[in-house]
């Protein structure tokens, strides 16, 4: 053993925290190094010295003042408690309804906006489109409305070489096999219409748009015949529904639309 | 003459004795954590002496221990309520004082001070030179008290030189007298490191010491 790795079990030693077998070790030692024995007395000493330090004396008016501040410091955190608890009980349900009222009312404004986006076009370029006086000169236009005059006014009749008759076939074919398509649209005076509200599919933006871009043809391929040839008011409300089924026949199977 | 009651004290009684103190003590950490201003005075009137000791060891400044005594009261009483009752209350309460005692002595050396304790510097709160107070006798001797007064300075001084980490220990162990286990809870680290603090703590001491001697 070494006196100078010793220093470290020496002071552990003074606290009797040594284990056992080191202090029997270290015992033997002490017995034949006076430099060691002299280093425990010194050590032993200085405890005692730490130990008999006068203990400071508390003033009482400081005693007294920390009481003070502490209760003071107490009744303002219970106060504090008080008000938070106040505001949990009265405040949060109406900041909670609050909130849920704003977001039923943002997603409401969302999902009207999301839905009728297309209703973005301009109303004033359709209804003020002149009528094509070129149907008149077509006879077989002329009789089809006859025959519908007594329906017409709040039918309007569809134009059979316009472009809702040619959306029907070609995309509604492809894409709503036994499906449908329902809209509540406003039909105008020229013959032109617009989607005022999607009833079904409400998801399927592309056949909408392909519908609403058939519905505002203003070639002579309008959806609908002018409203001199029905002789119906300038805008006529309807319900489309536009529906893909499948008729079964002896005869080869054929596909057709119906209105 | 009416005989007296009989007080048998055994086991049983000693044991009923710590389960009655558990209880109380249970009942005024609960009064503690609702916030009752009576348990909360209690406290600081229990404790109050034992935080300002530590402190003045630890500061060596009377001022010092006083505003960080009020301090620690002050984080006691907005810790509380986070306080599992693991460690004893004075315990708890010593591991807050040299928490606050270490981040004042971080702010001391960001600021460039030092701790210097000399008989000519002045105590503050009496507006007196602390070697004129050393005049003032308690003893019967007057030369016996200054010779006294004189080593116990420079033991603080040399206290007040050991790098904080060994001071705190040495103060905790040889002036308060708390174990090692209890040690460990205060300063939050391991029996070994504590050990190792005080044997470290004791030498740098004795070394300090020797040095103010020449």
């Amino acid at each position: 053993m070494k006196c100078k790795d010793l220093q470290h079990e020496l002071a552990l030693y003074v606290d009797k925290a040594l284990d056992e077998n080191r202090a029997i070790l270290l015992e033997a030692h002490l017995q034949r190094c006076p430099v060691c024995r002299q280093e425990l007395s010194e050590l032993t000493e200085l405890r005692l010295e730490l130990r008999k330090l006068k203990e400071p004396s508390v003033p009482t008016s400081f005693v007294l003042q920390v009481r003070r501040n502490a209760a003071l410091e107490l009744q303002a955190s219970t106060k504090n408690r008080e008000l938070n608890r106040w505001l949990q009980f009265r405040i949060m349900p109406y900041f909670v309804g609050l909130t849920m009222s704003a977001m039923i009312f943002i997603l409401f404004l969302v999902s009207l906006f999301s839905t009728n986006t297309i209703e973005k076009f301009d109303f004033s370029i359709v209804y003020n489109k002149t009528s094509k006086s070129s149907y008149i000169s077509d006879e077989s236009v002329v009789r089809y409305t006859s025959s519908r005059l007594s329906i017409a006014s709040e039918f309007p009749s569809v134009n059979p070489k316009g472009s809702l008759v040619s959306f029907s076939r070609s995309f509604v074919n492809k894409r709503l096999n036994r499906g449908e398509v329902i809209i509540v649209a406003d039909v105008f005076s020229n013959g032109m219409a617009r989607i005022f509200e999607v009833v079904q599919p409400t998801q399927d933006k592309e056949v909408i748009e392909a519908l609403q871009k058939a519905l505002e043809e203003d070639s002579d391929e309008t959806a609908f015949l002018p409203a001199n040839l029905d002789k119906r008011s300038d805008v006529t409300r309807v319900v489309l529904k536009i529906q893909g089924i499948e008729v079964i026949d002896k005869a080869p199977r054929q596909k057709s639309n119906i209105k | 003459m009416m005989p007296g009651k009989t007080i048998v004290l055994n086991e049983q009684t000693f044991a009923r004795d710590v389960e009655t103190q558990a209880q109380v003590d249970a009942e005024f950490l609960e009064k503690l954590k609702l916030g009752d201003a009576e348990a909360f005075d209690n406290l600081v009137v229990l404790y109050i002496n034992d935080v300002y000791k530590l402190l003045f060891r630890l500061t060596a400044d009377e001022e010092e221990a006083r505003d960080l005594t009020q301090e620690t009261f002050l984080r006691a009483l907005k810790a509380i309520k986070k306080f599992r009752g693991e460690s004893n209350l004075k315990t708890w309460l010593f591991r807050i004082a040299i928490n606050i005692s270490h981040s004042q002595f971080r702010r001391w050396q960001k600021r460039g001070f030092h701790l210097t304790l000399s008989l000519d510097s002045h105590d503050e709160s009496q507006k007196e030179i602390l070697g004129n107070k050393l005049k003032s006798s308690e003893f019967e001797n007057p030369e016996e008290e200054f010779l006294r007064k004189e080593r116990e300075l420079r033991l603080l001084q040399a206290l007040s030189l050991l790098p904080k980490r060994f001071r705190d220990a040495v103060v905790l162990r040889d002036i308060e007298g708390f174990s090692y286990e209890e040690i460990s809870e205060i300063l939050q680290t391991s029996v070994g490191t504590v050990k190792s603090r005080i044997a470290r703590g004791r030498s740098e001491l004795k070394k300090k010491l020797s040095e103010l001697d020449f």
